[in-house]
């Protein structure tokens, strides 16, 4: 290659600036969106990989149970030979650690001492010694470390447990990849948990299942060929009688990841979805290039009178489309990474851009690289310095004639997907304002709710009286209407459920109920509507095992009235529960899920901080003056912690935060759809219009007017715009209806959101073609006609 | 030097063939300045494409330096367009993205001559065609005679045996016209052989000798007397 005919390349490329900048922005956008989805992918595909044993850890199941009796790995270790490490994970507990005036709960994982022969975890710092085996000996993830002791190294370092005199001593650091399934802030030994939670030790016999086990086994046991061993250790310690006995069994923990944790069907189609936008990016690419270099035949021809050979032709395109489809792969690894952290944000993960950390990366850009480059190469190539000197001098590599159908095809499925996708946007975003224009039923603006924090006291008796008082205090202030203590608020109730027996008078022998334990005037203060009886709001009555139940569950149990009917917990014979009370079917939660029969159960609290919340109902248009009370009352009375509040529907629209995602990436892929499938389309009508200038010519010179023509060349593409809009609306109808199945209350899907879905698309196709309709109109048609 | 032996060119179409030339023989030695003449469709560029090895004759004899050319294969014609035949078109057919220097010195780079030498070549060939002070400048920015007088400076960088032009002068004025002629003659003069299609009369005078074609024929073939 000589420098020559690189000046000429460049020259030549950028001579024709908006097909450069369109060609490389086009296969820059794809290759982008393909490698954000790859990474996403090879970071699923390669879950667990860093543990270097990871072929022979496996997790010990109880037939598909996860969590195992906490003495079976003990016994395994003595009794079967193959076994040779293993360790238990147990992540119940937590409670308050602080370093200095750094404070937080935190969930403490327990382990035995194999835990990090199992598992390789990567290690920043190291102390002393053999990591956790010393008692109260601790090591705390990356993150932890950086959250109590910022820059400082975290060894040595002492935290102390709750307010008391324990304290756990930092010996390890580790950076634990984010694709690892077992995830920890900070592990120490069970020796230390027991020590410090008794009640650890009491869960850890044959009976309960409070941890999980993994054990190492020799490397090229089969896990089958120890299942009868495991079976013996179970029946000889847990499985007697005759009921069922569950069969001990080793999930590989290589395939953890893929059966558990993930989907595999969601990663297998956004791998199809990455390859599919990378392919499309990149014929597209191959077609916008051929097209160009077909009007360089003259020059080519130049160059080979003066005596150019074939090889040295084919090498200058090669060349120049290798050097293009060089800056388009930049381009690419640019966007991936300015948008990998958007992305990011919205899954919840934390990708790298990384081509250590992601081996297959670079291979698989010079792969695209190479392969965009050698096919827009090698097919103008191989074509024009096939071609006659005289043909290609007079210009004539573009025959005349309209387009065939199949070059039209992919224009019409990119299309297609794009008028998919756009109608998936709007119609996500028109169910998302449906949801949050329903009337919740409860009062949503003037409700604001403190998130009481107990563990973070020593005294709990005093902070208990504080938190007495600020109610006290709240209740007298002139913009408050009502208060109230609270375990749940809507939007935010636990998944928690029992079975209550009627005693007649109803419809069913027994009614599934969602357990919701609040405070005295709870209904009062959230604003919910009383149908029947009575609601937690008389100041002297003792409401103990009073219940107050929504209209969905009174009209399950087919009660006309509350009547102080009784309702059994668990069994015939339970606890008897009186119901004095129906509410509204309020929004307990958000509108995509099902109404439920909920229970709302009476509770008080001796020590005011077991409570999570302090809701506050201010008198309207007050509940501004309201939150300053709050945090006047937080200053004076417990000045060390912040006041953490929100406004009651707050937590109810949380819950639809996940389809803000889904509209946010449908919104990502539909622009990455359209910016394609305008390039599919800008690059067929240049190539389709070029092969019409003659006819273009003689129009014009018959006296069809500008006009006229752009009308004519329009409606030729728009033609294939139409029937892709016919192709998507029933898929995407059919799809969309799907989508709508999963909403308890769901918007109707409107025809305009299809119309205006074809309407945008049909829009921006024109607006793609119009400019070059319009250039090929307006050319002197003179100049078309001279060489005929 | 150049022999063309009964050359037909024709084109099938369905039902005839359409003949551009029928039994063309025509002799040209070595310092020879034909010029080619003959009304439109006379088959004049088809006969000058045929010697200069863009086109193919459909049958009959051509011998290039007594080879017979008519045989030769895609390798040897572009041996040929390095090293014997050069071309000025009537479109210029300069490479518009190359400055007038690099469209020069275009023909050596095929050739493989050493950078060093291409630039002594080209810099003598600028300083005889007194265009030095254009060098840096694009096609876009030159007139049609300057356009033509790039084109026969990289015609002839490559010192051919054989300069072929196709109406040279069909998109120049006439002062342009006759100020490229007369550097067409002084090349013939210095040795070259040139043979030109023209329509123009005066300017076939600075040949040696006029064909004239027509319908695809040989009509007349005869020296010119008093060359201008």
């Amino acid at each position: 290659m000589n420098f020559l005919h690189f000046k000429n390349s460049i020259r030549f490329l950028l001579k024709k600036k908006s097909y450069l900048l369109i060609n490389i922005l086009g296969l820059g956008i794809g290759i982008a969106a393909f490698l954000i989805l790859f990474i996403y992918v090879y970071n699923d595909f390669t879950y667990n990989h860093f543990n270097k044993n990871l072929e022979n850890i496996y997790r010990v199941r109880e037939g598909k149970g996860e969590q195992t009796k906490g003495l079976l790995l003990a016994e395994m270790l003595k009794q079967i030979p193959e076994v040779e490490n293993g360790t238990r994970i147990f992540d119940w507990d937590g409670y308050r650690l602080a370093y200095e005036d750094v404070a937080s709960p935190e969930n403490v994982h327990y382990v035995d001492t194999g835990f990090f022969s199992v598992f390789s975890f990567p290690f920043i710092e190291k102390g002393t010694g053999d990591h956790i085996k010393e008692k109260y000996n601790a090591v705390v993830s990356k993150d932890f470390a950086e959250r109590f002791f910022g820059n400082e190294s975290a060894i040595g370092k002492k935290l102390q447990v709750q307010f008391g005199n324990n304290y756990l001593t930092v010996n390890g650091v580790v950076d634990i990849p984010d694709n690892s399934s077992v995830k920890f802030d900070i592990v120490t030994s069970y020796e230390t948990g027991e020590s410090i939670s008794p009640w650890v030790k009491q869960v850890h016999d044959w009976y309960n299942t409070f941890s999980m086990t993994y054990v190492l086994l020799k490397s090229g046991t089969k896990p089958e060929s120890i299942y009868d061993k495991m079976q013996q250790i179970a029946e000889a310690n847990f499985l007697t009688g005759e009921n069922k006995k569950p069969e001990m069994n080793l999930l590989a923990f290589k395939n953890y990841h893929s059966e558990q944790e993930s989907n595999r069907t969601l990663i297998i189609i956004l791998g199809v979805i990455a390859i599919g936008i990378l392919s499309i990016a990149m014929v597209n690419f191959i077609n916008l290039t051929i097209t160009n270099s077909l009007g360089r035949t003259k020059e080519i021809g130049v160059k080979k009178v003066v005596g150019a050979g074939k090889g040295f032709l084919i090498r200058q395109i090669m060349t120049e489309s290798l050097m293009v489809s060089f800056i388009a792969l930049l381009l690419g690894v640019l966007l991936a990474n300015i948008f990998l952290p958007q992305f990011n944000q919205l899954y919840d993960t934390r990708l790298h851009f990384s081509f250590t950390q992601n081996r297959l990366l670079m291979p698989v850009l010079v792969f695209i690289w190479l392969l965009v480059g050698l096919l827009s190469g090698t097919i103008p190539a191989v074509y024009l310095a096939r071609m006659g000197s005289m043909d290609s001098l007079r210009g004539q590599a573009i025959k005349n004639g309209k387009v065939g159908m199949s070059k039209y095809s992919l224009v019409v499925v990119q299309f297609a997907i794009a008028i998919a996708l756009i109608s998936g946007t709007f119609l996500v975003q028109k169910q998302i304002r449906f949801m949050i224009n329903q009337d919740p039923k409860f009062d949503k603006e003037n409700v604001v709710v403190a998130e009481l924090s107990g563990w973070e006291f020593k005294d709990l008796e005093a902070a208990s009286l504080k938190y007495k008082r600020i109610a006290e205090d709240l209740e007298s202030s002139p913009f408050v209407e009502s208060v109230c203590f609270s375990q749940c608020t809507p939007g935010n109730y636990n998944h928690n459920y029992n079975t209550f027996y009627t005693e007649g008078g109803s419809d069913v022998e027994s009614i599934h109920l969602r357990k919701a334990y609040v405070g005295r005037n709870y209904f009062k203060t959230f604003g919910i509507k009383l149908l029947d009886g009575e609601g937690f709001s008389d100041e002297t009555r003792n409401y103990e095992r009073n219940l107050v139940l929504n209209k969905k569950a009174m009209e399950t149990l087919g009660y006309g009235s509350v009547g102080d009917q009784i309702l059994h917990e668990s069994v015939r014979t339970g606890t008897a529960n009186k119901i004095i009370g129906e509410v509204e079917d309020f929004a307990y939660q958000g509108a995509q899920y099902e109404m439920q029969p909920v229970a709302h159960i009476f509770t008080e609290q001796e020590n005011y901080t077991n409570w999570s919340y302090l809701c506050v109902k201010s008198k309207p248009g007050t509940s501004l003056q309201v939150v300053e009370l709050l945090k006047n009352e937080w200053k004076t009375t417990q000045p060390e912690s912040a006041l953490s509040f929100f406004f009651a529907e707050d937590k109810l629209n949380e819950q639809y935060r996940e389809y803000e995602k889904i509209k946010q990436i449908i919104t990502w892929f539909s622009l990455v759809a359209i910016v394609l499938s305008c390039i599919g389309l800008f690059a067929l009508s240049s190539y389709a219009i070029s092969r019409r200038i003659k006819e273009i010519g003689v129009r014009k010179v018959n006296g069809a007017k500008v006009g006229e023509v752009i009308a004519l060349l329009n409606s030729d593409f728009l033609r294939w715009v139409a029937i892709s809009f016919v192709i998507a609306v029933p898929i995407s109808w059919y799809a969309l209806n799907r989508w709508l199945e999963g909403f308890a209350l769901k918007t109707n899907l409107s025809w305009w959101i299809f119309a205006l879905a074809g309407v945008l698309a049909l829009g921006i196709a024109l607006l793609t073609v119009s400019w070059q309709s319009w250039r090929a109109a307006t050319r002197n048609p003179v100049e078309a006609l001279r060489y005929e | 030097m150049i022999q063309l032996k009964k050359i037909d060119k024709y084109y099938d179409s369905r039902f005839q063939r359409t003949f551009i030339l029928k039994g063309v023989n025509l002799e040209v030695k070595q310092g020879e300045f034909v010029s080619i003449m003959g009304p439109s469709g006379a088959g004049k560029s088809t006969l000058l494409n045929i010697i200069g090895l863009l086109d193919e004759a459909s049958a009959g004899e051509y011998y290039f330096w007594d080879e017979p050319a008519h045989q030769i294969k895609e390798k040897q014609k572009v041996m040929y367009h390095r090293s014997h035949i050069g071309f000025i078109f009537q479109a210029f057919h300069l490479i518009d993205e190359l400055n007038v220097y690099e469209n020069i010195e275009t023909p050596l780079v095929y050739r493989g001559v050493k950078g060093k030498e291409r630039k002594a070549l080209v810099a003598d060939l600028l300083d005889r065609f007194n265009i030095v002070a254009k060098k840096d400048l694009f096609p876009s920015q030159l007139s049609g005679g300057q356009q033509q007088l790039v084109a026969v400076a990289r015609a002839i960088i490559g010192s051919p045996k054989l300069l072929l032009a196709d109406e040279p002068t069909g998109n120049l004025h006439s002062e342009q016209g006759e100020m490229i002629m007369s550097l067409l003659k002084k090349l013939n003069e210095e040795g070259m052989t040139i043979i030109q299609v023209t329509h123009n009369e005066k300017f076939a005078q600075y040949g040696t000798r006029i064909v004239k074609l027509v319908d695809g024929l040989v009509q007349e073939d005869y020296p010119v007397t008093n060359r201008s």
